[in-house]
Formats: C-alpha cells, sequence, structure tokens
C-alpha cells in the first residue's frame, strides 16, 4: 500500500472541507458571535494547512488501487472527524466529547453530548447540521462531485462508502452521477426549507432542521427537538421529508426524471413503505390506550406531552409516523419523549432500529433490502430440506441475486450483530441498565442517534465515561462505512502491507 | 413449383417426401454421405453447404419459388435465408430453435429486403403450445383450436366407467357437438349410426367451445376421476427449448403448480431464473427414486419433453407405472411415434408434424389448407373454401363422402356447427375433419 498515495488523497479532501469550516463562521460573524468565529477560523486554517501539506507527499493523477481505496474511505472520515471537532473544542468541550459530537454529526447519527443548549453559538448550531448533510450523502461522494481530480480514484471508494448493497449507476460516468444526487439533495433541502418557513418555523431553525432531515441525521438547535415547535403543520412536512430521507435517492431520481411510477416497481421501496404503515398502524394500536391512561412519569416530564389524553386519534397518528420513520431511518429527531411511553410502543421502535432504511438513501442501519433477502434467503433454504434437488434462486426486482452478493449480505449481517454484541458488553461495563447499553449500541451503530433510557430522545450521550463514548464513536464511524470496509482493514495481511509501505 | 431444401435432420426427409411428387424439389445436403436417404425420393440432391451463394445458384435458388431451411444451427439457417434472399429467391422459410431469433426477425417490416425472411418457423414453440393445450384440458389427450377460438377439438380416452361407453347415436351429445373419429387400437374410423364405444377407445369431438365445455363436465364427473389435490401439480421432464417455453406457458395459469427437471446443472440455473414459480429440480427424470421423492405420483399431468428418445419412453413409463393419470411424451424421431403408441404411450408428439404443416400450408396453391394432423397423420383437419362454381346446397343433400365430416361453416365472420338442413354456399370456408383418402374428393366436389 502507498500511504503517501493514502494521505495525498486525504489532503485533498481535508482543504477542500477546510473551505466549508468558512460557512458557520460567517453566520458566527452575521450574528455578532465573534469569539466563537474565531474557532472555526482555526478550523478552517488548520484543515488547509494540513490538507495542502499532505497533498503534496505524492503526485497526482495517480489510480488508487483497491486496497488504498478502502483505506481513503476509512481515513478520511476520521481525519475530518479530527477537524470538524475543532469548533466544539472551542466552545469548551473535552477532547473525547468534541470528536463524538463530530463523528455524530459526519455519519448523521445525531446522538448528542450537549446539555445546555443556550451555551452555544448559532454558528455551532449551524455547523453541526451541515456535517450531518454532508456526511448524509456521503463525504467521498460530495469531493467527487466538487473535484474532478478525485473522479477516477473515487470509483473505489464511492462503492466503498456508498450506503446499501447495490452497486447502481445513474450515468455513466462516477463524477455525473455524484452531481446528480447531490443535485436532487440539494433541492430536497431547499424545498423543505421553504415548506418549513412557510409555515411558522423561523428561519434558522428551518435551515438546521431540514440539513438534518434530508441527510437523516437529527441534530435540531432546538432542546426538545421537533416537539419543541409545536407546530403540527411542520411536524407532517417533516413526516413527509424523512420518509424521503429513508428512500432510495437514486430511485427517487429517476422517478423525477422519467415514471412516478417506477417507484413502487422497487421491491425495497415497496418493503420500505409497508413497513412504515404497518409499524405506524402497530405504534398508533399501542399508544391509543396510552393516549388514554398515560403513566404519570409521562404526564409530569419536564418537556410537554406531545399527546394530550384529549388528543384526537390524529394526532396519536401523527406522533406513530413521526416516531417510527424517524427510528427507521434513523433520523433520531423526536416530538415526544417516547422513551416515557408505554413498553408495547417502546418495542415496536426498538425493533426498527435492527431494521434501517432503504439502500442508496441518506438513512443508516442494515436497511431493508437486506433484511429482506436474508428473508428470502432462509425461506429459500427451508424450501431446500424439502427438495434437495431444487434450485432456488433468491430475486430480487425480478432478477436472480447472484450467491457472492448473498453471501456478503450474510457477511454484513453477521459483521454486524458481531459489533453489535461487542459493543453491548462494552456499554456496559460502565455500569449502565440492559436497555440502555443496548440501545445506545444500536442507535450509534445504526447512525439513528437518540435511543431509549438514559439516551432517550430527551437523553443526553454526555454521562457516559470517557472509555465508553471512545466504543460508540467507534460505532459510529463502523456503522457509517457498513462494517466491511472497517473490519476489512483489520485484517493481518493488511497490516503486513502497511509494515512494507512505510 | 422448384423448391430449395437444405437441412440436415428429419424434416428435410420429411418434407421431400410430401413435396416430390408434384413439386421439383432440390435437396442441398452438407454432408455427402448423408446424401443417400434421398435415394427414394425423386429429387435432386447436391452436396455443399447452402450458406454458399454458388451452391444456391447451382441449386437454382436464385428463380426457385421456396427455399427452406431447416438445419439444425439456427445461425446458419438464418444465413442461408439471407443469402437465398438476396440472390432473388422469391420466399424463404427459416427454421428457428431460440426465441432470441425469433423475436429479433418478427419486427422486421415487410418491405425491408436486407434482412427479410419471410417465413420463421419455431418447431418447439408450436410443439410447446399443442402441449398447453393438452394439459390444460383436463382428461383430454389431444386439444386443437380452430377459427380463431371458436372450434375445437378434444379427443378423449375412454377408460373404465366412463359416461361416454355405449352406443354412440344413444349419448346425447350436447348442441354444437359432433364426434368425428373413432379410434380402436389402430384403426381409425369416422362414426355412424352403429358405432359402439368401448372401453380403450379414443374419441375425437368437434364443436364450439361452450357444448364441449358441457360434454367436458359430464366426462368429470366420472367414477374414475378421483380428485388428488385442489391445485394441478403438472411435471416438465427436460428443460430445453419446450420444455421451458411449456413452463413459462404454464406458470400463467395459477392454479397450476410446476415441478421441472432437468439434468444439466448449468440449464438449471438458467431455468430457475427465467421461471419464477416452478420448481426447479436437477435430476434426471428416469431416476425412479428422485420421481418418488418428489411426489411425482400426485401430478396430475407429467410431460417429458427431453430431447433424447429412450429418456422420453422411460420416464412416460415410470410415470405410468406411477398413476399419473396423463402423460405428454415428446417424440424426436417420426418413426418411433407408432412404437410409442404401442407400448402404451397416450399422447406421443413429434414437434416436427405441425411445423412441416406450416410449411406445407405455404406452398399449397388451391383454398385448402391442413390445419392440424390428428392420430398420427391418419386424419386431419383441412379448412376449404367453397369455389364460386359450387351450386348451393344443404348439407344432408350433399354427395356423401366417407371419411369426411363437415365440423363447421364459416360465413361473414360467423362460424357454425351446421345441421342437415343448414345450407353450405359459394363463397363460405368450410371446416371438415377428414382422412386422407378423403381429402381429393372433398377438392373435387367443392
Amino acid at each position: 500500500m502507498r500511504l503517501r498515495l493514502v494521505a495525498h488523497v486525504n489532503g485533498l479532501l481535508l482543504r477542500a472541507f477546510g473551505v466549508f469550516l468558512l460557512v458557520p463562521m460567517l453566520v458566527d460573524w452575521g450574528y455578532g458571535n465573534w469569539d466563537s468565529s474565531i474557532g472555526f477560523l482555526i478550523a478552517a486554517l488548520s484543515a488547509v494547512v494540513f490538507g495542502e501539506l499532505a497533498q503534496r507527499m505524492a503526485p497526482r493523477g495517480e489510480d488508487l488501487q483497491r486496497l488504498e481505496g478502502i483505506m481513503v474511505v476509512a481515513s478520511a472520515w476520521l481525519v475530518v472527524s479530527l477537524f470538524s471537532a475543532i469548533p466544539y473544542l472551542w466552545h469548551g468541550m473535552s477532547v473525547i466529547d468534541s470528536l463524538f459530537e463530530s463523528m455524530s454529526g459526519l455519519t448523521a447519527t445525531g446522538a448528542t453530548i450537549l446539555t445546555d443548549f443556550s451555551r452555544y453559538s448559532e454558528g455551532l448550531f449551524l455547523w453541526r447540521s451541515l456535517t450531518q448533510w454532508f456526511g448524509g450523502m456521503g463525504v467521498i461522494a460530495l469531493f467527487i462531485a466538487v473535484l474532478p481530480r478525485l473522479a477516477i480514484a473515487g470509483r473505489q471508494m464511492f462503492f466503498a462508502e456508498a450506503p446499501g448493497p447495490q452497486e447502481e449507476r445513474l450515468t455513466p460516468r462516477i463524477r455525473h452521477t455524484a452531481i446528480a444526487l447531490w443535485s436532487l439533495y440539494i433541492s430536497l433541502t431547499v424545498i423543505q426549507i421553504i415548506a418549513l418557513i412557510t409555515v411558522g418555523i423561523p428561519a434558522f431553525d428551518a435551515v438546521c432542521n431540514s440539513l438534518t432531515t434530508v441527510s437523516a441525521g437529527g441534530f435540531s438547535p432546538n432542546p426538545q427537538s421537533i416537539g419543541g415547535y409545536a407546530n403540527p403543520a411542520a411536524e407532517w412536512i417533516f413526516v413527509f421529508f424523512i420518509f424521503l430521507a429513508g428512500t432510495n435517492y437514486s430511485l427517487q431520481y429517476r422517478a423525477i426524471r422519467g415514471r412516478p411510477l417506477d417507484l413502487f416497481r422497487d421491491e425495497e421501496f415497496r418493503a420500505y413503505t409497508l413497513l412504515v404503515i404497518v409499524a405506524t398502524l402497530l405504534l398508533t394500536y399501542f399508544l391509543l390506550p396510552f393516549n388514554r391512561d398515560p403513566s404519570p412519569e409521562y404526564l409530569s416530564a419536564s418537556t410537554s406531552p406531545g399527546i394530550l389524553t384529549d388528543a384526537p386519534p390524529l394526532t396519536v397518528i401523527r406522533q406513530a409516523a413521526f416516531q417510527v420513520l424517524t427510528i427507521v431511518t434513523g433520523t433520531g429527531l423526536s416530538t415526544d419523549d417516547y422513551n416515557l411511553w408505554s413498553d408495547q410502543a417502546r418495542v415496536v421502535l426498538l425493533i426498527l432500529m435492527f431494521i434501517g432504511g432503504s439502500a442508496g438513501s441518506a438513512a443508516a442501519g442494515p436497511k431493508v433490502v437486506r433484511v429482506l433477502l436474508i428473508f428470502k434467503y432462509s425461506a429459500a433454504e427451508l424450501v431446500r430440506v424439502l427438495h434437495p434437488r431444487a434450485l432456488i434462486p433468491v430475486r430480487f426486482n425480478r432478477r436472480v441475486v447472484p450467491p457472492k452478493v448473498l453471501r456478503s449480505i450474510v457477511t454484513f449481517l453477521l459483521l454486524y450483530i458481531l459489533v453489535f454484541i461487542i459493543s453491548v458488553i462494552l456499554v456496559a461495563m460502565s455500569g449502565t441498565d440492559i436497555l440502555t447499553a443496548i440501545t445506545a449500541s444500536i442507535a450509534t451503530l445504526g447512525n439513528i442517534g437518540p435511543g431509549l433510557s438514559v439516551v432517550g430522545p430527551m437523553g443526553t450521550y454526555a454521562d457516559f465515561p470517557a472509555a465508553t463514548k471512545v466504543v460508540l464513536f467507534l460505532n459510529m464511524w463502523i456503522g457509517r462505512l457498513e462494517v466491511i470496509t472497517v473490519l476489512v482493514l483489520l485484517q493481518p495481511a493488511v497490516w503486513r502491507s502497511l509494515r512494507s509501505a512505510s | 413449383m422448384r423448391i430449395v431444401i437444405t437441412g440436415d435432420g428429419e424434416i428435410a426427409y420429411q418434407l421431400a417426401l410430401a413435396l416430390h411428387q408434384r413439386h421439383d424439389v432440390v435437396i442441398i445436403e452438407n454432408d455427402p454421405r448423408e446424401a443417400e436417404r434421398f435415394g427414394s425420393l425423386d429429387v435432386q440432391v447436391l452436396s455443399g453447404d447452402a450458406t454458399h451463394p454458388e451452391i444456391l445458384r447451382e441449386a437454382g435458388a436464385a428463380s426457385s419459388d421456396s427455399f427452406i431451411s431447416c438445419r439444425a444451427s439456427d445461425e446458419l439457417n438464418i444465413i442461408a435465408c439471407l443469402t437465398a434472399k438476396r440472390i432473388g429467391c422469391a420466399h424463404t422459410s427459416c427454421f428457428v430453435s431460440k426465441e432470441d431469433y425469433v423475436q429479433s426477425f418478427a419486427g422486421i417490416p415487410e418491405g425491408d429486403d436486407a434482412l427479410a425472411i419471410d417465413r420463421i418457423i419455431w418447431p418447439q414453440y408450436m410443439l410447446a403450445e399443442e402441449i398447453a393445450r393438452i394439459v390444460l384440458v383436463p382428461r383430454a389427450i389431444d386439444v386443437e383450436i380452430f377459427a380463431g377460438g371458436r372450434i375445437w377439438l378434444m379427443e378423449f380416452k375412454l377408460r373404465q366407467g366412463s359416461p361416454l361407453i355405449g352406443p354412440l347415436p344413444q349419448l346425447e351429445l350436447p348442441l354444437g357437438v359432433i364426434a368425428v373419429a373413432v379410434r380402436k387400437g389402430e384403426e381409425l374410423s369416422i362414426p355412424s349410426g352403429n358405432t359402439k364405444l368401448e372401453v380403450g377407445d379414443r374419441v375425437a369431438f368437434m364443436g364450439n367451445r361452450g357444448g364441449l365445455r358441457q360434454l367436458q363436465a359430464r366426462f368429470l364427473r366420472g367414477p374414475s376421476d378421483t380428485v388428488k389435490s385442489s391445485a394441478r401439480d403438472v411435471v416438465i421432464v427436460g428443460g430445453g427449448t419446450v420444455g421451458l417455453t411449456l413452463a413459462k406457458r404454464l406458470e400463467r395459469e395459477k392454479d397450476i403448480r410446476l415441478k421441472v427437471f432437468e439434468r444439466d446443472p448449468a440449464r438449471c440455473e438458467h431455468l430457475a431464473a427465467e421461471l419464477p414459480r416452478a420448481l426447479v429440480l436437477r435430476g434426471d427424470g428416469t431416476d425412479l427414486a428422485l420421481l418418488e421423492a418428489e411426489q411425482v405420483d400426485q401430478a396430475r399431468v407429467l410431460v417429458s419433453v427431453t430431447s433424447n428418445d429412450q429418456s422420453n419412453l422411460l420416464c412416460s413409463l415410470l410415470a405410468s407405472q406411477m398413476q399419473v393419470p396423463k402423460i405428454i411424451t415428446r417424440v424426436n424421431r417420426k418413426r418411433n411415434l407408432r412404437l410409442f403408441e404401442r407400448v402404451g404411450i397416450d399422447v406421443p408428439l413429434n414437434p416436427m408434424v405441425t411445423a412441416i404443416n406450416v410449411v406445407l400450408n405455404s406452398l399449397q396453391d388451391t383454398g385448402v389448407q391442413l390445419l392440424a394432423s390428428v392420430e398420427g397423420g391418419q386424419a386431419a383437419v383441412i379448412e376449404l373454401n367453397v369455389s364460386d362454381h359450387f351450386q348451393g346446397s344443404r348439407v344432408r343433400d350433399l354427395p356423401r363422402i366417407d371419411g369426411a365430416i363437415i365440423v363447421a361453416v364459416t360465413r361473414s365472420e360467423r362460424t357454425l356447427v351446421p345441421h342437415g338442413d343448414d345450407m353450405i354456399e359459394p363463397g363460405d370456408r368450410l371446416l371438415v375433419f377428414s382422412t386422407e383418402t378423403a381429402r381429393e374428393k372433398l377438392r373435387q366436389l367443392f
């Protein structure tokens, strides 16, 4: 492996990333937060300087090999998260907290350390949302679109980073694909911002929340998340856009360009839609009795309850739909403290955490298509017990799925569960309850954000010991890169080639 | 007519056999050693490759009325036809076995000479369609459809306890249904007033759909018809072109559950990819243990369509032992047809019979068209146009022709099954069930 080349590409990315750090700086200037803006300036300058230095370590225009491509993707997310953490440090957060918040942003997770929201500047809230927006579509995808020089080398990286098992392109050239996806992404963001402002959300909040909706991120400048605005119309807008955030962006692009009915011809989209509808109905069913007879701690909670006892059924459905979507897509916004809901209701959300949105969307988690294929694969195996000589191919979108793909999906799911189990054990060692350990692990590995119990929607990750935060930090990184991209690098052969490179 | 035929298999021989007495037939035979099989026929045989223009010119293809290419290779057939067309042949017929080619040539507009093949013949598809018809009509051992679906032919084999057993005139057939043929053993006869139906006879009925449906309903009440399961299990042995085409056709029927046996693992993968509903099984259709493990005895129909006659025969006999009610067997060599029937195969079918009929029809000069061969060619359903100088006549007043029954009359887009009092007029199109001997008399009459 040519480490210099890896550093070179990282440098290119970092240099461009530094420019983006100037955006929140300008916003802080606009709001008169001079002190806070200096943090962004330092971050921007150091990113550009380090980027420039690293970039010079190798000549341009060399093509990356497969392993180098994976290495670039895995390291870029770490390197970028390092520099994106500088503004948080400037605001007085500890090193580990800053890194956690930064990674939570870039991976569009939405798990937060912040407790007292009044201490931070507008620029910082915008930065938090912006990192999610960049990360949702993929940092590499963004830079492939922006930096033509990466286009050739980017082929390997684009798919190493892309969420979901598909390798599908909209256009023959990877750069045009990246541009197409980003223009759709930007359009959706702008439309949502306008829609939110129209129904009365303040402009700054509309921008921040929209950035974290289309990216399935989940950071909100409001300490009570979306529930804090108490605006039903806005909540329906969020429901719509979160649903889109969990839908394959390539598919949306084709639906807009061609026939919208193509959406329903896609098996994953149908399964995703069905999943959302069924889960919403189930959650509504569980919430209705809870609505009539809420628990005392729900009523006495510090936040205003989202579902009042005399709420009409439509309100309950809205709450259910919002929460189902926000969990299944890994967005993590909330309209109510669902941690205080009944156990029946919470278990619906817990199960959704293990499914995730569509492949090729901003949503994280194992993805609907993988779960779907695993079920089909298992069903085929059961038929094979009865008919040992039968050939039972697994189909997806009327095409036969090659055994190679099935194998990689099974591997993915096994590794995903393995990482999850290790994480649960490590988190539980810090002395938390089981539910917290489980949901904190899956909420970070699945890039969801809030979990249940201590890390519920109104809770925070701040009180975990530093070691636990490191585990969760790694979870977010591994989860965002779909496990395999990271675990590949743990092979001894890779280490040997690293040693020989230096 | 001058007809040039090239082919390396049995079709070329069968075509030459049917055509040599009335036409000038030239055969282009690729393999000189094979040339002698045409020795008994009055044809000219040339040795060479029909894809070469010189050979085609030598055979007189340039001035011929028809060129037929029926070699085993689709590509060679296509090239030969294109070349023949290029040097000036009037009409080309091309035998094709792969669906892809059928599709790529089907869409070419008539006027486009560069890629014009006048007739694409796909025997495997024709056989698959024929098998599908027989599979889909319960208990029938032959089914043919005429006049755009208005007239059907159905043949049944009478089993013990069938309600049809007894003297034929006492059998009150539904309106619009005629018994056209009875076959006892090897002997085919056109039923008359004193025909008696017995166990083991095969009876062919023709008529409109409604009438035949009533007849079927009566048939299905027979005691021997034990309903084994609500869905119909159909087993196809052999996943070649015929097997695959048939399976695709049968997959469209909601109540049919399909099992397809195929020996070749690579072909199995292709089949499994092409057939989302069928269960594709890798294995030999003559493997009794496998057939038993897969409960072939529960099947309503077994279709054996491998390219190997021995396998087909053995598989069909095994199925017969397992009491499968209907067994359809592909017979690749036409001369094996008789043998298969003799050992008790109910429905032996040769892929070439229909295809050859299609070719012969296209070469027929007059208004007589052979629509379907029945009972291994002993009889046929033919269509003929009543000529303008025919004097209108009632059916009962027509001179009697032994071995021919008028089944339907089509006049100005209306088709009816005629009674004795109905008129036959010039310009009518008649559907006639006839034996070979009666055909010439019919031609003279109308």
